[in-house]
């Protein structure tokens, strides 16, 4: 039997979280034991249903937790100017789905998750950090069973909540710095890597006659928040799908040893991620900079799995 | 029969805290349940093993935790000279056969949520080093806020620090986590420099502490002597007088936020007492006021009884 990756989830469904969820599954070479929902880009009730409703239209049943509810200090910001009403684009489905998140204490199933694994595993952590935060506060010795966090969030030039600063670290830069210090393997895909290049309009054009049911709702869902056919120009932003496809394709990407820190305090700054790229006097590396992809590769490589 | 409160101390022997401990195992209205330690007054290799020692003066066997060795963002390290490189004055190896010798609890923060949840009366919790422990148990496991009775720590200060102008070292030494107690809803008793400095003790009275002639009255003195060369208050013992034995003080009711981003106020507690603050969110009970012979009258009465 093939050998697959051994996946964790952690999302903010979220229209690109909901490509990552998709693509996960149809690429056929992740082994996705849970999905862990994190209030993000809208509320956990939100991202956590959303998480149920992706799932349960793949007819993809593993576990999936309803994570933290807020960030670890002050208040919730979310992200529904860019994700739509509902985080789905406002797109309306049916909200019976098949599948429903555990209630469970979320970091005791994080651990209890990681620990009876056979191996270390990858976390594929596409929301705001908090749940893996807790987990390294509540289980410091849970580092043994991580392989490595591929997180999407951060930028070096380029901001997008504020100017300096990233969605999911700007929603909670105290978690993010946490999972930094874990001293665990960490990749960062910034928004400079996930914003190097954009999917064009017929890439989701294409998504629209796919063969594929799941693949037509993520056209239904980018449709309904964008309305495709009157913006011919356009070009979307996948941040976290191209931070999954650098788990399994960093051919597609360079690799470099960074410092990373988060500034928590900063008067235009707070939740920037500061990438020391200094060459010979940056401080020692403690995460790995997923740079420069090459997008057509990685586009046709998309269409191929979701058509 | 009295009913006796609940509680665990959490903490950083220590000098101080070594009487803390002593003092809460020996009081009859409080049942001792666990010690848990973190990183603090010096190494956690020192601080737990300085925990284990004490817990072997105590005839009642109590769990001991192996808790967080750093804070949740690092900025320095420990205070070293105060309480001697072991964190005993040098003193460890002397009265180290009277270590407990049960295995340590790995996780301070899985004890401190088994005890909890063990306990059919909600508890006293006495942080009385950094907060890391506590802010992890509380972000972690929230749901297990109502057993817990009241929060009962040593540090901050409002008129002055001692770590900085205005920040007190156990504030200072996790200002995030501190911040993350300050604002967990659960009610807070304060025991701040501004009361603890106030309960220093003079050569007569350290002789007082020898004289007790209990199995460990040798060991406090020792350590104590060397610790009063450079701090003579014994900081730590008020959070747990502040709750056995609340007539000794004078408690006023006032909302306190821990700063965590100040150019020169990191770690200082700021208490809000403007005429016009909104009371319902003073959620921290402060003790203020100490007479300073019924103290010392006290711990001695205390202290001479069995552990």
């Amino acid at each position: 039997m093939k050998y697959k990756i051994p996946l964790v989830i952690d999302c903010d469904p979220g229209i690109d979280d909901s490509f990552a969820l998709v693509y996960s599954h149809l690429v056929d070479c992740f082994d996705i034991k849970a999905v862990f929902s994190v209030a993000g880009n809208v509320p956990i009730e939100m991202t956590t249903l959303n998480s149920e409703y992706i799932l349960s239209e793949l007819d993809l049943n593993v576990p999936i937790y309803r994570g933290a509810d807020g960030p670890l200090i002050g208040e919730p910001i979310i992200a529904k100017y860019a994700h739509g009403s509902n985080g789905l684009g406002g797109y309306q489905f049916d909200v019976n789905t098949k599948f429903h998140a555990s209630h469970e204490n979320p970091t005791d199933a994080y651990y209890k998750l990681l620990s009876s694994l056979d191996e270390p595993i990858i976390i594929a952590a596409i929301g705001p950090l908090t749940n893996l935060a807790k987990l390294f506060m509540a289980y410091p010795d849970v580092n043994q069973y991580i392989k490595a966090i591929y997180v999407m969030g951060g930028g070096i030039v380029k901001g997008n909540y504020t100017a300096s600063a990233e969605f999911n670290i700007a929603a909670d830069p105290l978690a993010a710095q946490i999972v930094i210090n874990s001293g665990v393997k960490q990749y960062f895909v910034p928004l400079d890597t996930t914003t190097a290049y954009g999917f064009n309009r017929d890439f989701m054009l294409k998504l629209k006659d796919s063969k594929n049911e799941s693949s037509r709702l993520l056209y239904k869902i980018i449709d309904a928040k964008e309305n495709l056919d009157h913006s011919p120009r356009s070009v979307f932003y996948l941040h976290d799908l191209i931070t999954i496809i650098s788990i399994h394709h960093p051919e597609w990407f360079e690799m470099i040893d960074v410092h990373i820190a988060v500034e928590l305090n900063g008067t235009h700054t707070t939740g920037m991620t500061i990438f020391d790229l200094r060459g010979e006097r940056a401080q020692k590396p403690n995460a790995v900079y997923v740079a420069h992809p090459k997008f057509d590769e990685i586009q046709a490589h998309v269409l191929e799995v979701l058509l | 029969m009295i009913e006796k409160i609940p509680c665990i101390i959490d903490t950083d022997p220590g000098v101080d805290d070594a009487f803390a401990i002593l003092y809460a195992a020996k009081h009859p209205k409080l049942e001792l349940l666990a010690i848990t330690t973190v990183f603090g007054n010096v190494g956690l290799e020192y601080t737990s093993r300085n925990a284990q020692l004490l817990a072997g003066y105590i005839s009642k066997p109590i769990p001991v935790g192996l808790g967080h060795k750093q804070a949740l963002v690092v900025r320095k390290d420990d205070a070293g000279v105060t309480h001697g490189s072991d964190g005993f004055g040098g003193r460890y190896d002397t009265y180290k056969e009277h270590a407990s010798t049960r295995p340590l609890h790995p996780n301070s923060v899985q004890l401190l949520k088994e005890t909890l949840q063990k306990s059919s009366e909600s508890v006293v919790l006495f942080p009385i080093g950094p907060l890391t422990n506590i802010a992890s148990l509380l972000l972690a496991y929230p749901e297990l806020k109502p057993k817990i009775r009241c929060i009962s720590l040593m540090g901050g200060g409002f008129h002055h620090g001692n770590r900085t102008s205005i920040a007190e070292f156990n504030i200072l030494s996790d200002p995030e986590a501190a911040r993350i107690v300050f604002e967990s809803g659960c009610p807070i008793v304060m025991a701040g420099l501004d009361i603890t400095d106030q309960a220093s003790i003079n050569q007569t009275e350290l002789n007082r502490i020898l004289e007790i002639g209990q199995k460990e009255s040798q060991l406090l003195y020792e350590i104590l002597d060397l610790y009063s060369s450079h701090d003579r208050s014994l900081h730590d013992p008020i959070a747990v007088m502040a709750i056995s034995d609340p007539e000794l003080f004078e408690f006023v009711n006032v909302h306190v936020d821990v700063e965590t981003g100040g150019h020169f106020a990191t770690g200082a507690t700021i208490p809000d007492f403007r005429k016009k603050s909104n009371q319902s969110l003073s959620q921290v009970k402060v003790a203020m006021k100490l007479e300073h012979s019924s103290f010392m009258d006290r711990l001695i009465e205390i202290l001479r009884k069995d552990a």
